[in-house]
């Protein structure tokens, strides 16, 4: 059994919703709205994965000591992450744990694109199957601070311990795994069949039409069974894309994918709908689906601005230097700075240049 | 209707905005109700009508006549961004709007999500305007239509500090924030400082 422990600031649903029980260290609310508490996300279902984050002194996390075999590797799998948080009252107690985690050595960026994703890093990532989030009644097992109750008993000055020393081993590990086996069932966190389309597709009632219209239109996931069965009743572009509205927005972006090429089968005019579905592909990292139809649009693109095609080129350069040919990346590039009139762009594009080269140098070598 | 599609649907917008009726309105412009309902429902509000408006209501006649006629095709590709108010205005609105807000967050001191809701409900779920008059002067904001929505986006000009990817958009677009959220983000900022 290779555990982790870590300790993180406490939320109700580490979901991203904060309001109300945290409040950012310093500045505006803008910028720290990603810079803290990045562990506001670590229970938030992304494409089915659960990515975790834990405040670190150092710029790496030691997975050797979770196992040698670990020493010359950039990841360790299978790990059970155990999460802790200072409760006003009850102390360091568990909130919730990872089963079956990789652990990465250094931190990882997520992909973002303008119109999709979240802009954080993290250190773990796990099914959203294997993640259990404890509702606050069950945050019941306090885990101890070696400054209080001694070394090896629990956290010492880093956020994360490794429980490597015999105490941790012979009492504090199988006391975890107990209270873990118990409580597995009691979890808050979102599985992927909530996003599922149900298998019963039954028209909607009066009652439930009245329903729909209370809704709030960002209750994405209360809205979400009703446009699959809106769909399944009336097959139109609409209804196709507020299934995949719903799912973009639930950050299910792989499930929205075929929904949003649904709505373009439907209605082949829509433009809008490819434009979002170059980004949703780049989300998923299919970089060649992505290309491909940011070529189609480019075809298209004569009575478009000038930015219109800038945005194209950079977002096909970015397709070829992600989905592995930076040569391809760089011609690209080559193209904006022969066409554009975008000072700042054409600055920027220089330097990624420089960044590609050394990249495509690197990977030669 | 939304309240951009015309002048005539844009001023009733304003006149609910401050909590004026349209009798009242045409009352205190000394013009007849019929004569501005008319030039309301057809479109047609003559120039007398509306620089006696602008004064009544305290409009910003530069920034409605831009977003009266701004709103191209617009994509996710080719974001629109949409001219913001001129600060004078704005500081105005701002402190009206601010009012409203005060009094939604102290009626839902535990939701943001519905302080949010109920703050769209007051000024009729336009959300450009609530953006434009909330968020920093130094803020974009982007708007572009997906089968006939409009999503709203906030360009926050701050650099991002931690780690860069060697994504070319990232230079172009530093932090967008999705209307809602945007609003969501003010009304977190709001409640810090009651």
């Amino acid at each position: 059994m290779r555990i982790l422990f870590c300790n993180i600031t406490y939320l109700k649903y580490y979901d991203g919703r904060v309001a109300g029980e945290y409040k950012p260290k310093s500045g505006g609310r803008w910028v720290q709205e990603n810079e803290d508490a990045h562990e506001k996300w670590n229970f938030l279902n992304m494409d089915g994965c659960c990515y975790g984050f834990v405040q670190g002194n150092s710029d790496q996390m030691h997975i050797e000591k979770l196992d040698k075999v670990y020493s010359h590797q950039e990841e360790a799998d299978n790990i059970t992450v155990i999460w802790c948080a200072s409760h006003p009252i009850r102390g360091t107690v568990i909130v919730g744990w990872y089963e079956h985690a990789t652990v990465y050595r250094q931190l990882q960026d997520m992909i973002t694109t303008p119109i999709t994703g979240l802009e954080r890093c993290y250190w773990f990532k796990t099914k959203a199957e294997d993640a259990y989030l404890l509702p606050e009644d069950e945050r019941t097992f306090e885990i101890g601070r070696a400054s209080k109750t001694g070394a090896g008993t629990g956290f010492g000055q880093q956020n994360y311990w490794f429980a490597e020393s015999k105490y941790a081993r012979e009492k504090i590990i199988p006391a975890v795994m107990e209270f873990i086996e118990n409580n597995r069932s009691k979890r808050i966190n979102v599985l992927t069949e909530r996003f599922m389309q149900p298998e019963l597709l039954k028209p909607l009632t009066k009652e439930e039409n009245r329903r729909l219209k209370e809704i709030d239109d960002d209750n994405f996931m209360e809205l979400l069974p009703f446009a699959y069965r809106i769909y399944a009743f009336d097959q139109s572009a609409d209804n196709a894309y507020n299934i995949a509205c719903c799912l973009h927005n639930l950050f299910q972006h792989r499930m929205a994918i075929p929904w949003y090429e649904k709505t373009i089968e439907l209605d082949p005019n829509d433009k809008q709908v490819k434009e979002t579905l170059v980004y949703m592909y780049q989300q998923c990292e299919e970089y060649d689906k992505s290309k491909v139809l940011a070529l189609r649009l480019l075809e298209d693109s004569a009575d478009e601005s000038d930015e219109y095609r800038d945005e194209l080129y950079s977002v096909i350069a970015d397709d070829c230097c992600l989905g592995g040919d930076p040569d391809e990346g760089i011609k690209w590039l080559d193209k904006i700075l022969k066409e554009s009139n975008d000072k700042e762009l054409i600055e920027y594009t220089k330097n990624t240049k420089k960044l590609w080269l050394t990249l495509r140098d690197s990977l030669i070598k | 209707m939304d309240c951009y599609d015309s002048i005539g649907a844009m001023i009733k917008w304003y006149i609910k905005c401050r909590n004026k009726t349209i009798k009242e309105t045409a009352a205190s412009m000394n013009i007849k109700e019929t004569t501005f309902s008319a030039q309301l429902i057809n479109n047609t509000v003559t120039a007398d009508t509306l620089l006696r408006l602008a004064a009544y209501l305290d409009i910003d006649l530069e920034w409605m006549m831009i977003v009266l006629g701004y709103h191209g095709p617009v994509s996710p590709v080719e974001r629109e961004m949409i001219p913001r108010m001129r600060d004078e205005f704005r500081a105005k609105e701002r402190k009206r709007v601010n009012k409203v807000l005060d009094i939604l967050i102290m009626e839902n001191p535990a939701s943001t999500s519905d302080t949010r809701r109920e703050l769209l409900k007051a000024y009729h779920d336009n959300v450009f305007y609530l953006l434009d008059v909330l968020i920093p002067e130094e803020y974009g904001i982007y708007m572009f239509t997906e089968r006939d929505k409009q999503k709203y986006f906030v360009d926050i000009p701050e650099p991002v500090r931690s780690r860069t990817s060697p994504i070319m958009r990232r230079k172009r677009i530093n932090r967008l924030y999705e209307g809602y959220k945007a609003l969501d983000i003010v009304i977190e900022e709001r409640k810090d400082l009651l």
